[in-house]
């Protein structure tokens, strides 16, 4: 069966955070090489595994992991913002 | 601690891991049929120790060995998809070269004796297969 790209903002997030690979997988309880492959979207994550990333950042799920390329955070931020100020 | 090779020095080495032990293979027959000369005797420590440093420089220091030996619970949903379908293809590759030995056995009308060197290679052959996939495919290891 041939899936789907899953896309993420893990390494967004990580950077944000100011973690490394390394603690980010301590964390998410697998290799940090894992990391790396979730990141560049070479891996698509169990849905375990993506709640325990959603639940490490503390974000919804959707805002992590979308089938989509990910829009700059920047760009969905003055989105939500436009769509408070109407 | 584990060192990272590039996937061309990981393909390298897995070329010259197992050109290593068909060598070896080839000078121990040589030594047995022909007689132990100085030179077979020699070359034969020199493929080992080949032998040997290829398999600590690409199995032992990536951490391939470890990845390839450990117990499901030690590793994670990604390694274990990983090293699923190393084993997958492993299986294959060693189903193929035995039935080629048999077959080329058959046609050269050798007696196929499972010796020492024989049961020992295959059994190189099979731990390290797995290993060899992984570190043959995968871009990072």
């Amino acid at each position: 069966m041939k899936t789907r790209i899953l896309y993420n903002r893990i390494a967004v997030l990580r950077e944000e955070r100011g973690i490394s690979r390394k603690e980010l997988a301590e964390k998410i309880g697998v290799n940090f090489q894992t990391v790396g492959y979730l990141e560049r979207c070479e891996y698509n994550p169990s849905l375990d595994l993506a709640f325990k990333i959603s639940e490490y950042f503390n974000l919804p799920i959707e805002f992590i992991f979308s089938t989509k390329p990910m829009k700059h955070m920047s760009q969905e931020i003055l989105e939500l913002k436009t769509a408070k100020d109407r | 601690m584990s060192s990272t090779l590039s996937k061309t020095s990981r393909r390298v080495w897995v070329v010259i891991n197992y050109v290593s032990l068909i060598m070896l293979i080839i000078l121990y027959r040589l030594g047995h049929f022909k007689g132990w000369s100085v030179l077979i005797v020699v070359s034969l420590i020199v493929v080992f120790t080949i032998l040997q440093l290829s398999f600590t420089k690409l199995y032992k220091k990536t951490g391939l060995w470890k990845l390839t030996h450990s117990k499901v619970n030690d590793l994670d949903e990604r390694e274990i998809q990983l090293t699923h379908e190393a084993l997958r293809y492993s299986y294959s590759i060693f189903v193929i070269n035995c039935l080629l030995i048999i077959f080329i056995s058959s046609i050269l009308e050798i007696d196929m004796i499972i010796d020492v060197i024989s049961g020992v290679t295959l059994l190189y052959l099979a731990h390290t297969l797995p290993a060899s996939v992984i570190a043959w495919t995968e871009r990072e290891v």
